[in-house]
């Protein structure tokens, strides 16, 4: 049992959950959550309902939970198996001929892995999997996907995100202390001006009741205060203008040090941690949502800070000279705050909706404009376009919802803040009128009272646009917290690659269900070739995957020159490494960046001989930029073969140890194809190189070919060896030639 | 050791030791030399800009008519007594007028047109999407390709008069 589910058994055992059980053996605890159709309705012959509940698996029994009074035990026969299956719609797992329980289609993977813990321990092995894959977040019970903690982003307390926040905030710290410093002189300075009124108001404009001497007598005071309220005015608007350009610079501080962190751990990331989102939903957490940040602390946090000094400020101003007064102003803020909290959860849940929708249709857009040509390949723009459609309308309703809920709140809440304007001007008239407070009070009573309603309006609408900023600083900080699937050691080692690979006994799988490569031991030499071969899907791109350590296997280990792939570091490890991969990818940029790209300290001579020895040059020199030419995004588009020729060129340019072709040379004519090899002969001459290819004779100067067949190696040996043993090798290479006849018999004029 | 990429790839360079070019009609003409002395004229050759836009006088790629790289000349001063020759030559294959003041720059409809001085003269071009065809390098130099495929440039965008740089300071 992992750490987690120790915990979450634990919780329930403190809230009794288990009175009266026996230590239990416990198997696995997982939360059901309901399947997507009504709330209680029944599901098949089971007879169990749909609800949120729990469910406990021992080794010898089931305990299903629906809530804390309804509980059903289940003794599970010895033989009975434990599967998972996907029927009606959701995931099952069946004890026997009897359905346990249901869950989402999300949570398969889940159940496979319970189905398959609880096959190991009833075989008495040790149940060592690493269970990380399958967590979920002990609140809700979605899946944790790789997040470091307990508690998943949507559950995750916003104060840990506002901390989080904060701590990246400190980097720009004397910028945030003298913004902040100008905020209390400003407040002070504006809750001077009704004071100043008020002197105005009883001295020059009530009827009179200093007597004056003359007109200077009068006249050099009143223009004195008159002086002095426009000077408090512009001095107030000066430092409002200095203090916001200092917090536009803060802010901008934060979030480009927020967005390269984010960018830097996107980078640390593995490829199955990033390949659990999108490529759009990565882009829309760096940019968008960074964005949201800094809006928020340009033009909120600025704003937060203000109208919390000048609540504080005006609340005691006002109280000291009249706490009747002051408690019929503030009397509504009790209820705007209950409101306020009341609603909270709602908001986050809206805004976290609206952040889900717009993310999705990022996601959808990036991948259609990357895979343009299929799309237009199968002529799907119509339903592309309907699609879209609907995506957009799913955020337009979201938006729509959530904006008519605050065109309803946010009067309403605003009423109830004003109320106290009302109160004020009866309690006001009455003092002034039974002589106990002058019009120069009023006056300064409604221009503080106007000042307090500022803040109070404004911690009104707070409440959305920091629930969209925590919404998008949880996401961002979500990567931020992910962990690292294959992370360096504590003292990774960096020394020079001598080239052996040694594989003992690994196994691997991408989603704990389907084994894809299984107890594979194989090693290599310096200087050897080694081919793989076999059916497509069987594993050979995960086999050199794992030796680039792009993953990290499950079971076993992989050595190089003796040392765990793990305890290398990882740009040690990959920058000896050389591959060209199946998918072949160009920068935007030209071609001799894209080329130099594996060494940028490459000079001009090495590039331009890399690129003829992979066969690129010849068709470089014909472009009219030649090496100059851009190529990617928004440059020329190069055919299969010619990107190919450029990545090997880059490949070759790197000067590897350890040389990795993944049908490296599967875009080429043969003809060059048999050039490029010839070439490479040479090269990899007491460098090790992996090979994988589906044109078998591509690998004809390996020095040992294994053939990979379910998950396993098959055979080992060299060409002949393999060939006079008539096995599966031997069925491969016959198929092609078969094929390359019937091709070639049906070239040739009949007769 | 490995197999590095000088042992497999022999690029041919060329310096006055083993090349000589000389002027043949309207082209320029390539004589070659073997370790032994040996020479042989190998005819009208074209020379080709590896770098265009980074380098004007190095790395040139020499080439047959059709199109198979003889060898590459480093840079054009290996070659004193002949460097004018070969500027010459290049001059006139990588024909780009410079452009010293824009008269006007109008964009319409996708296309933009120009009027501009140019150490040729004064001439007019029109550009198609002009974000595109206007490629920013560093120092300030900028080219430009016409709808024709025509070369432009302009040395420093920064050094334009200011009522030049104004028309096209949206692009650079």
């Amino acid at each position: 049992m992992t750490e987690r589910e120790q915990k979450q058994f634990d919780t329930l055992r403190k809230q009794g959950w288990f009175d009266g059980e026996p230590e239990p053996r416990l198997l696995a605890f997982y939360d059901l959550a309901p399947v997507d159709s009504e709330e209680g309705q029944t599901v098949s012959e089971s007879g169990l309902r749909l609800c949120r509940g729990a469910a406990l698996i021992y080794a010898d029994k089931a305990v299903l939970w629906q809530d804390k009074a309804r509980k059903e035990e289940i003794p599970l026969p010895p033989d009975a198996s434990l599967t998972a299956e996907i029927t009606e719609g959701s995931v099952a797992m069946i004890l026997g001929d009897r359905i346990l329980f249901r869950g989402r289609m999300k949570q398969k993977t889940k159940y496979y892995l319970l189905a398959k813990r609880y096959a190991d321990i009833k075989a008495g092995k040790a149940d060592s999997r690493d269970d990380e894959k399958a967590a979920v977040c002990i609140k809700c019970g979605r899946p944790l996907n790789g997040a470091e903690g307990e508690i998943c982003g949507y559950c995750k307390s916003k104060k840990r995100v506002v901390r989080q926040l904060w701590e990246i905030m400190t980097g720009s710290k004397r910028y945030l202390f003298t913004a902040i410093v100008l905020f209390f002189v400003v407040t002070g300075i504006n809750l001077l001006s009704p004071r100043l009124n008020k002197l105005m108001v009883d001295e020059y404009i009530s009827p009179r009741v200093t007597v004056y001497e003359g007109f200077a007598g009068w006249a050099i005071p009143f223009f004195v205060v008159i002086l002095t309220i426009l000077a408090v005015n512009l001095l107030s608007r000066a430092l409002s203008i200095l203090r916001s350009r200092i917090l536009i610079n803060a802010s901008n501080g934060v979030i480009i040090r927020l967005r390269e962190t984010v960018f830097e751990k996107i980078e640390k990331l593995s490829v199955a941690n990033v390949a659990r989102r999108t490529a759009g939903n990565l882009m829309h957490r760096v940019t968008n949502d960074t964005t949201v940040i800094q809006n928020f602390l340009t033009n909120n946090f600025a704003n937060l800070v203000e109208q919390i000094l000048m609540f504080a400020g005006i609340g005691t101003v006002l109280f000291v000279y009249s706490w009747q007064l002051a408690l019929i102003i503030l009397a509504p803020v009790p209820l705007a705050i209950w409101l306020n909290l009341k609603f909270r959860r709602r908001t986050q849940a809206m805004y976290h909706t609206q952040w889900e929708k717009s993310s999705r249709v990022e996601t959808f857009l990036h991948d259609i404009f990357s895979g343009i040509r299929v799309v237009k390949a199968f002529g799907t723009e119509e339903r592309e376009r309907t699609r879209f459609e609907k995506f957009t309308a799913a955020e337009r309703d979201i938006q729509v919802r959530n904006e008519r809920f605050y065109a309803i709140f946010s009067p309403i809440l605003t009423f109830l803040l004003g109320i106290g304007e009302i109160f004020l001007v009866y309690y006001t008239g009455v003092q002034n009128l039974g002589g106990s407070m002058t019009l120069g009070d009023i006056s300064m009573f409604t221009a503080y009272v106007s000042l307090i309603y500022g803040p109070l309006q404004f911690f009104a609408n707070l409440l959305r646009q920091f629930a969209n900023m925590v919404n998008s600083a949880s996401k961002v900080f979500e990567i931020l917290d992910e962990k690292v699937d294959v992370a360096d050691s504590e003292a990774p080692v960096e020394r020079a690659i001598e080239g052996t690979i040694e594989l003992k006994d690994v196994s691997f799988d991408y989603d704990e269900r389907n084994e894809v490569l299984k107890h594979i031991s194989l090693t290599v030499h310096p200087g050897e070739m080694i081919g793989i071969v076999g059916k497509s899907g069987v594993g050979k791109s995960t086999l050199i995957n794992l030796v680039m350590r792009m993953y990290d296997v499950d079971e076993g280990e992989i050595l190089i020159d003796g040392i765990n792939i793990k305890d290398y570091s990882q740009e040690c490890l990959r920058s000896q490494i050389g591959a060209v991969l199946q998918e072949t990818f160009l920068f935007s940029g030209t071609i001799y960046d894209n080329i130099a790209y594996a060494k940028p300290t490459a000079g001009r001579e090495e590039v331009i001989a890399a690129a003829k020895l992979a066969g690129a040059h010849t068709f470089i020199m014909k472009l009219p930029d030649a090496y100059d030419t851009k190529v990617g995004e928004r440059g020329y588009t190069l055919s299969g073969g010619e990107r190919q020729r450029v990545t090997i060129a880059r490949a070759l340019l790197h000067d590897p140890r350890i040389l990795i072709l993944d049908e490296a040379t599967s875009a080429l004519d043969t003809e060059t194809e048999k050039q490029i090899q010839d070439a490479l002969q040479v090269l990899i001459q007491n460098r090790t190189t992996l090979a994988i290819a589906h044109r078998l004779s591509t690998l004809r100067n390996a020095t040992r070919l294994i053939v990979l067949s379910e998950g396993g190696i098959a055979e080992e040996g060299t060409h002949e060896e393999l060939m006079a043993k008539k096995g599966m090798y031997y069925d491969l290479v016959m198929a092609q030639r078969q094929m390359f006849s019937n091709k070639f018999a049906k070239e040739l004029p009949a007769g | 050791m490995a197999g590095s990429l000088d042992q497999v790839v022999t690029v041919v360079y060329f310096d006055k030791t083993n090349a000589d070019f000389y002027k043949k009609g309207d082209f320029i003409a390539l004589v070659t030399r073997d370790a032994a002395g040996q020479t042989t004229d190998r005819g009208i050759v074209r020379l080709r800009r590896m770098f265009p836009f980074e380098e004007l006088w190095e790395n040139i790629s020499v080439l047959t008519k059709d199109n198979e790289e003889l060898g590459v000349i480093r840079r054009v001063s290996d070659f004193p007594e002949r460097e004018d020759l070969l500027r010459e030559e290049l001059i006139r294959v990588y024909f780009t007028p410079k452009i010293s003041k824009i008269y006007s720059m109008k964009e319409k409809y996708g296309f933009s047109h120009w009027e501009v001085e140019t150490d040729v003269g004064r001439i007019g071009f029109s550009v198609k999407d002009t974000f595109r065809s206007m490629l920013n390098l560093p120092e300030g130099r900028v080219i430009i390709t016409d709808v024709d495929g025509g070369r432009y440039e302009i040395p420093d965008a920064a050094r334009l008069d200011k009522a030049s740089r104004k028309k096209i300071e949206l692009y650079l």
